[in-house]
């Protein structure tokens, strides 16, 4: 949990903080957001120190349109320069800064991932939508793409640990945030699939999955506020 | 144009092609599709021979779909792996192929491409969205985020020192934005007009060597997607060619109608 900030999160009204000292890099987040937790996994995988400014995204404050005019997190700001979207950052931290080399460097093996991690993010789409529906009919449509997609990343993991292949890698931790939530709020669509019930608990025990996760209890807390439209943010530990 | 290949888009119920022969590149593809356009043009830059299978996208053939369950093109098939998706082929060719490596090799610079991408697509979204609805509201709506996104661009060409996006020559992320570009001088040059960054960024790209082998004309454009708009698709439009597939054992075949 440490490895996502604890800090307050500033929301309209409350002042900009001063730019980080030089040299350093900050994250704009969001204790329980899962985009920036794949930014955190990855900078936790590679020991990369920062500093993190949490942000109310349902009541941003002006001053963080300046720095992202899309007003999403993760952003990240370094000597002045400023990059955003989970994505872009996540890799330009993975190639920037020097320790493991986390994205898979055979093209069509990293081809292959970006496949499949389409497959999954179409799985988060359905879900999310499937937690708003009421109608029947849309809703067993949305069941059936969800576990369609899910087969799709069984059938990727086949024999292979971790989606990167021994050991957990970009890929991977582009997709645990979901995953992971996915699996504490519906868990009955993750045990239809051993493999991916089985990875679950595997990347459980890698060190940047454990620096980053929240415990069930907060996470589950947060979901409640997020589904009734009134997510709070400063829950568990607030400095 | 021929770049786009002219070969005649197959539909449902046709017979399959025999798969590529060894060691060769074949994309299945859609003549007008911007999506397709983008690997093209990747193909074309870097000189890699590749041959091409159309597709009806409106009656998609069942052996198209066991390939892609997404049903989408541009895939790509070689020695029995099939890619898919016009980002993840385009950077998986231009990694393997030899010649002008066209990714942005500075992590810094490739990122603030991305971000720029995104702008625009933001923009193209708005326009596409402006293009199929009749509905004056929602055109409104769509127009307004077209605007916005497109601002964006602008702005960043604006400031951008170089004569593409990627440099002083088109790289692979001008490549991705050029097959939209290409349909809206096409259909709503006066929407270019109103950014002036864009628009000289329109003209260069319009010089490239790439970008001209796999260009439809203005008409013919507007032809496809006129026919779009009303939910007619007609692929086949302008010049159509004929399958000769080679078969595994050398001999020709010609495909099936």
């Amino acid at each position: 949990m440490a490895g996502m900030g604890n800090a307050k999160h500033l929301k309209a009204g409350d002042a900009e903080p001063a730019p980080p000292a030089k040299d350093v890099l900050r994250v704009y987040g969001m204790e329980f957001c899962p985009y920036v937790e794949r930014l955190k996994l990855v900078l936790a995988a590679k020991d990369i120190k920062h500093e993190t400014v949490n942000i109310n995204i349902q009541k941003k404050p002006d001053w963080f349109f300046q720095k992202n005019p899309r007003g999403t997190v993760p952003v990240i700001e370094k000597n002045g320069e400023i990059l955003y979207e989970s994505d872009i950052t996540s890799e330009y931290v993975d190639e920037a800064y020097p320790g493991r080399r986390l994205r898979t460097s055979d093209p069509l093996q990293r081809a292959k991932e970006k496949i499949v991690l389409g497959d999954f993010m179409e799985v988060v789409s359905n879900y999310y939508a499937l937690v708003k529906e009421t109608d029947e009919g849309k809703r067993s449509f949305l069941t059936a793409a969800i576990k369609a997609n899910l087969g799709k990343v069984e059938n990727f993991l086949g024999n292979t640990p971790y989606f990167c292949g021994q050991r957990p890698g970009f890929t991977d931790y582009m997709i645990w945030p979901k995953l992971e939530r996915i699996l504490l709020f519906d868990p009955e669509f993750i045990k239809q699939n051993p493999k991916i019930e089985s990875y679950c608990d595997r990347i459980g025990d890698d060190k940047a999955v454990k620096a980053c996760r929240h415990p069930n209890q907060l996470l589950l807390q947060y979901f409640e506020g997020f589904k009734a439209g009134n997510p709070v943010y400063d829950i568990g530990t607030v400095e | 144009m021929a770049a786009m290949s002219n070969l005649r888009h197959l539909k449902r119920g046709e017979v399959g092609p025999p798969p590529p022969a060894q060691d060769v590149l074949r994309v299945y593809g859609m003549k007008f599709c911007p999506y397709v356009q983008r690997l093209k043009l990747v193909l074309t830059a870097k000189g890699i021979e590749h041959e091409t299978v159309n597709i009806n996208l409106a009656k998609k053939p069942k052996w198209f779909l066991a390939k892609n369950p997404r049903g989408k093109v541009p895939v790509i098939e070689k020695n029995g792996e099939i890619l898919y998706e016009s980002d993840i082929t385009s950077e998986y060719v231009d990694e393997v192929y030899p010649g002008r490596r066209l990714r942005t090799s500075d992590p810094f610079r490739r990122a603030k491409e991305m971000i720029a991408l995104g702008d625009f697509t933001e923009g193209m979204s708005g326009i596409y969205g402006f293009i199929q609805t009749s509905n004056n509201q929602k055109q409104n709506t769509h127009l307004i985020q077209a605007r916005k996104g497109f601002a964006k661009f602008d702005k960043i060409m604006q400031t951008n020192a170089h004569r593409y996006l990627c440099g002083n020559q088109p790289g692979m992320t001008d490549y991705m934005i050029w097959p939209h570009l290409e349909r809206i001088g096409a259909t709503r040059p006066e929407i270019l007009a109103l950014y002036p960054a864009i628009q000289v960024y329109f003209g260069r790209m319009g010089e490239d060597d790439a970008v001209k082998a796999c260009r439809h004309s203005d008409g013919l454009h507007r032809q496809f997607i006129d026919g779009y708009k009303r939910r007619n698709w007609v692929y086949d439009l302008g010049t159509v060619e004929e399958y000769r597939f080679v078969s595994s054992t050398g001999g020709k075949l010609k495909s099936k109608m």
